[in-house]
């Protein structure tokens, strides 16, 4: 039983997630000026949404994302929860990341404020948590 | 010819050409090697155990080395694996002790930059932004464990392992770490120690621990056969206090931490061993092509022509598997266990053949510690004990090919 | 300079100060930053001089006391070395209470920002222990936020920190034709190490500061004309007036920032900064050449009193005090 009961519940939060992200200049900035964009893949059940400086898109990208991130829905749920660390994610292999990983470790510490907002984004949304 | 070189890394590496800032550092990285190190290379080798050259080491950070690895935000250089793969190569040509100081340091850093952690993060790797030289260190080794802590089938078997118990905000570290190569001089080292209770390895977790806390105690220097510009010495931790916020990932989640810093470190090692048989190449290659006998020049005659075309071959080789390891390792998380086993299996293999193909070319003179051919081959069996002995990379490799290629 | 009051007696360095935080169940932003003063107590940057790219501004080297000042633009300083800088910065204003332990933790912080890029750059004043390469001292000059220059009298003129602050407008008295924002500069975090020992070194630091940051006005010429800031008044205050500023200072004012603003700490003292605003003197280089000839042993003053009293006979014969009458009282 997953914590998604549907692609659009799915699709819904982590796009409001990354809408937040969005809002945070320093991070905006840094993606605008290293020409950063992110694709996530998301499955059980699926969705991809597609992050750059510019917005974020749902569906397909609109150009091959700098940084893909593949894991399943109930990871992302946890990882942004914060009971999932990063290290332990990313060292056991349930997220998986394809494109330059220098650039992705400078990314994963601004992520600060969407770990922030992520457990009110999931309560409106009724994810289970 | 010159290529223009994009300046982004795209996974399909261009072989033939490299990202500009990772060439730079390539380049500085000769420079160092040919000018700073060279002139020492005898002295370094034939000092006693305990002697460091910091005048070496500072030029070596003053180029970067030391923080190749870091993100710039961080003061860094913000290369990857590539970038201290290919700089590593360079230093070990000529010298691969020297070359396992930056190697060793990258190492105690990789936990910090898989840690995800911003906090502990700022706190200790802007220490290799300053002009003073800043070593760090990866304590994994123990008396009783070596392979045992970095395979975790073997983990439940492990014994007398050094422990981690909490206390509070705290967690106090209590055991011995041998062969941790700049453990005398490190300002911190990423420790794995086995939570109380745990069996074996089994409860593995990750800390990073300043060495200047009190029940800290930097062992004596061990005297190697090879690579003695570099030391490697034992680390005591009587009841070490570390906050609990210096815990990378959480409790027992240390074994595959180490495991996904161990590939991405084997990439950029597989560059000092690759370096170590292109040291010993490169002096064969000078002996063969100014000695001469039976009228000819050594180099004319088939025998040696077949040695120096195995060789030469097989430095090639190894470095194509480095490049191809690094790439993989800088573009994919977690960092893939196949490429990085490969290159390290076949570069250290390499290390030790073309290093005795080197020796028995030039003959007696090879024979002679002034020569510089013999340490060569001395150093080339060091490659082949840390990060991974050739029997643990052939279980990594065996178990790549039979893993399932999978997200859950 | 703003500074706390130097630690009586003691040699070699003190011991790192722990900021106070009212929530005990901060320990852990308490330990953080903690752990950031003694990071930047540790990073030393001796290859600075040579790592400048292009002329400094300023570049000496007091063999006496063994400091060397530099002043630079933003963009002569490489990257890890700015981050260096500001990381001292953040640094002494952790140990003063200065900047929110709180919210440095939670950003992660190590260094004050990074400057935006823009048309104008932050000029740098930065003095070095040649012998360790460790920052001894810090004084910077902020430039305008505006992407042009406004006249000082523009509604649409970006307020400076100090004017946002204080909720005053100290430039709009300046107004005139040929004078924009762009040629004023905001005087900022004039700072001592505060863990340096009593000393040589500890008394020259500031007069180091006072020399590259007049150096770079009398250098600039027209890109500086009108400095502006908040200091206390028996601190930077005089010092800037010993050095020819005739500042008008504004008095009674509630300075005040937001929470989320990590600088808000900084108002919640005792004694509080006032705010002031100067034009850069025209015989600034009188003054310049009294005090370098006094640091480089090459005039005929024997003691830091002397002078002091030079300075302060020059702006009284011009009818400047050095202490200004306060408000209904004597000075």
């Amino acid at each position: 039983m997953t914590v998604f009961s549907s692609s659009e519940m799915a699709s819904d939060v982590f796009g409001r997630l990354f809408d937040v992200l969005l809002e945070d200049e320093q991070f905006v900035e840094k993606a605008r000026r290293e020409a950063l964009s992110v694709q996530l893949v998301h499955s059980k059940p699926d969705c991809r949404i597609f992050v750059s400086s510019e917005g974020v898109v749902h569906g397909e990208p609109p150009f091959k994302a700098a940084i893909t991130l593949k894991m399943t829905c109930d990871t992302a749920h946890a990882l942004w929860m914060g009971r999932l660390l990063v290290p332990a994610a990313i060292a056991t292999g349930k997220v998986r990341i394809r494109g330059r990983i220098a650039k992705v470790l400078e990314l994963v510490p601004m992520l600060q404020p969407a770990f922030d907002s992520y457990p009110a984004i999931a309560a409106e949304s009724g994810v289970g948590v | 010819m010159t290529v223009d070189v994009p300046a982004d890394l795209s996974p399909e590496l261009n072989f033939d050409t490299l990202p500009p800032e990772v060439r730079q550092l390539k380049e500085d990285a000769r420079r160092f090697a040919q000018e700073t190190v060279k002139p020492l290379v005898q002295q370094l080798d034939q000092a006693p155990a305990e002697d460091f050259d910091w005048d070496v080491m500072r030029r070596g950070h003053e180029i970067g080395l030391t923080r190749a690895a870091v993100p710039t935000d961080y003061g860094g250089l913000g290369l990857g694996m590539l970038g201290v793969a290919t700089a590593l190569e360079e230093v070990a040509a000529v010298c691969p002790g020297t070359a396992l100081v930056f190697g060793a340091t990258m190492l105690g850093q990789a936990p910090l930059l898989l840690s995800g952690d911003p906090r502990l993060q700022a706190r200790y790797l802007p220490l290799f932004s300053g002009d003073e030289p800043v070593l760090a260190c990866n304590a994994v080794t123990e008396e009783d464990a070596g392979c045992d802590l970095i395979i975790p089938a073997n983990a439940p078997h492990a014994r007398n392992v050094m422990t981690a118990r909490r206390d509070g905000d705290q967690y106090v570290l209590t055991g011995r770490k041998r062969f941790i190569t700049n453990a005398r001089f490190a300002a911190f080292a990423s420790v794995f120690a086995n939570m109380e209770g745990s069996p074996g390895a089994t409860g593995l977790t990750s800390f990073i621990v300043p060495l200047n806390l009190p029940g800290v105690v930097r062992g004596p220097v061990a005297d190697k056969m090879g690579y003695r510009a570099c030391l490697g010495s034992e680390l005591e931790f009587h009841e070490v206090r570390v906050p609990a916020e210096n815990m990378i990932g959480g409790e027992g989640e240390g074994m595959p931490i180490n495991m996904a810093q161990s590939n991405m470190a084997r990439a950029a090692v597989a560059g000092i061993s690759t370096g170590v048989a292109r040291g010993a190449l490169e002096q064969a290659v000078a002996w063969a092509g100014e000695r001469v006998q039976g009228g000819e020049l050594l180099r004319r005659h088939q025998f040696t022509a077949a040695k120096l075309a195995d060789m030469t071959a097989k430095v090639d080789a190894a470095r194509l598997l480095y490049l191809h390891a690094a790439n993989t390792v800088d573009t994919q998380l977690p960092p893939p266990a196949y490429e990085p086993a490969v290159a390290k299996l076949f570069a250290d293999r390499a290390a030790v053949d073309v290093a005795d193909a080197a020796l028995s070319l030039v003959g007696a003179r090879g024979y002679l510690r002034s020569y510089g051919v013999e340490k060569m081959l001395r150093d080339a069996y060091g490659t082949r004990i840390y990060e991974g002995t050739p029997e643990v990379l052939a279980l990594t490799i065996t178990e790549s090919l039979y893993a399932e290629d999978d997200a859950e | 300079m703003n500074t706390a009051h130097p630690r009586a007696g003691g040699d070699g360095h003190a011991r790192t100060t722990i900021p106070t935080s009212a929530d005990p169940s901060g320990s852990r932003a308490l330990r953080y930053v903690a752990d950031i003063i003694e990071l930047h107590e540790r990073l030393s940057y001796r290859q600075l001089p040579a790592e400048i790219s292009g002329t400094p501004l300023y570049h000496a080297e007091d063999v006496h006391s063994g400091l060397i000042t530099l002043t630079v633009r933003d963009s002569q300083i490489p990257a890890r070395y700015l981050r260096g800088i500001l990381g001292f910065r953040l640094a002494q204003y952790l140990r003063l209470s200065w900047i929110s332990a709180d919210l440095v933790y939670r950003t992660a912080a190590y260094h004050e920002p990074l400057p935006r890029p823009g048309q104008m750059e932050s000029i740098h004043t930065v003095t070095l222990c040649s012998r360790t390469g460790r920052i001894r001292g810090y004084v910077g000059l902020s430039c305008s936020a505006d992407p042009v220059s406004l006249p000082l009298d523009s509604p649409r003129r970006a307020l400076f920190p100090t004017e946002a602050a204080h909720g005053i407008d100290l430039l709009g008295q300046y107004a005139r034709p040929g004078l924009g924002t762009h040629q004023v500069f905001e005087l900022k975090r004039f700072l001592r190490d505060q863990s340096m020992p009593l000393g040589i070194q500890h008394d020259r630091v500031p007069w180091h500061l006072m020399l590259g940051m007049g150096e770079a006005m009398i250098q600039l010429d027209d890109a500086i004309r009108l400095v502006l800031g908040d200091a206390k008044e028996h601190v930077a205050l005089r010092h800037l007036r010993l050095a020819g500023f005739d500042l008008h200072v504004v008095e009674d004012t509630s300075p005040s920032l937001p929470s989320s603003d990590p600088l808000a700490p900084i108002y919640h003292q005792g004694v509080l900064a006032k705010p002031f605003v100067a034009p850069v003197p025209e015989d600034l280089p009188w003054y310049r050449d009294v005090v370098r000839s006094y640091m480089d042993g090459s005039s005929d003053l024997t003691s830091y009193h002397e002078m002091v009293a030079r300075l302060a006979g020059r702006r009284q014969a011009n009818g400047r005090p050095v202490i200004p009458r306060q408000r209904g009282g004597a000075a």
